[in-house]
């Protein structure tokens, strides 16, 4: 951890509230896009990444100063994403999906084409919500398969199955466009 | 060029928000910490009205009389209100003076700080508890 991020974590658990507005400052962007990415709607992850960030306040002192801040302020960023999706929608998280434990990633097709940025954000913006959670834990964030199924509470099975039917989707997403 | 959607999303680039989520999260941590001081500040001024009122019994029957004067002839007339005017009169000197601050403050305290930090925080659509589990 950079010895600046640790001196402004200190002032903000003394109640310095100008150095937790600097601390969040660096992490600001990070947030935002990761909550984006899980409920697609700019104006709610505005919300939700405030609201994350309130929570981070409120529970400053349970912060382990000897682990760093980012991934702390992330987890509580998902969770906040999370809690909002079950509120929002009763089938997220849904039963449907079979378990498939025995899918081998390194068999995933490739691409035959540079795609652009705006056009994977697309392609992951027509998932839906469930399949765009796992996708964003699993590969953005770099959670893995049992964490990613710990964090959303539902079975790792089901969690492989939602990254290969989402893939999948992304793929026939992007060739289609190309 | 060949990829695949792993590589594809590992090349993705943060967003930016429209809007500054900060500086509505840092107003509304200072408003938490002064709350305390806000609450005292009122049940002070409350304690010390109500004081100021219960010394002059003698305005609280006037006042009762007056009502039900109004109550039974159904009308206000400019004689009643004149009345009630002449009950705040009866209060001493300084405690007119202490209602007066105490009032003034309060209604600065109130208007200032409660309504600029409301409506900040209903503009930005925050929560006004926090405390839920991370």
């Amino acid at each position: 951890m950079l010895e600046q991020e640790k001196q402004l974590i200190a002032s903000a658990l003394c109640g310095n509230d100008y150095a937790f507005g600097q601390l969040l400052k660096n992490h600001e962007r990070r947030v935002f896009t990761l909550i984006i990415r899980m409920v697609w709607h700019k104006e709610t992850a505005e919300d939700l990444a405030q609201e994350s960030f309130w929570k981070a306040w409120k529970n400053l002192k349970q912060f382990n100063t000897e682990l760093a801040f980012g991934p702390w302020i992330n987890r509580i960023a998902i969770n906040t994403a999370l809690d909002w999706l079950r509120k929002k929608k009763k089938e997220f998280l849904g039963t449907e999906a079979t378990d498939i434990d025995d899918l081998p990633e390194e068999h995933e097709p490739a691409i035959e084409e540079q795609v652009a940025s705006e056009e994977v954000e697309a392609a992951l913006g027509k998932l839906p919500s469930h399949y765009r959670s796992v996708i964003t834990l699993h590969y953005l964030e770099g959670y893995s398969y049992e964490e990613t199924a710990k964090l959303m509470k539902i079975p790792i099975g089901t969690i492989r199955t939602y990254i290969h039917r989402a893939k999948k989707q992304m793929k026939n997403f992007l060739t289609s466009t190309i | 060029m060949s990829s695949t959607i792993q590589q594809l999303l590992h090349n993705l680039h943060n967003q930016t928000p429209s809007r500054d989520l900060i500086a509505p999260v840092i107003k509304k941590i200072r408003y938490q910490k002064m709350l305390p001081y806000f609450t005292i500040l009122g049940v002070l001024t409350i304690t010390l009205i109500a004081s100021i009122y219960n010394i002059s019994l003698s305005a609280v029957g006037g006042e009762i009389y007056i009502l039900r004067s109004i109550i039974q002839d159904q009308s206000i007339s400019m004689v009643h209100l004149v009345d009630t005017f002449s009950l705040l009169q009866m209060s001493l000197p300084w405690q007119q003076v202490l209602i007066t601050i105490f009032t003034a403050i309060a209604s600065i305290v109130y208007f200032y700080f409660f309504l600029s930090f409301r409506k900040s925080m209903i503009m930005k659509n925050i929560p006004m508890k926090g405390g839920e589990h991370i």
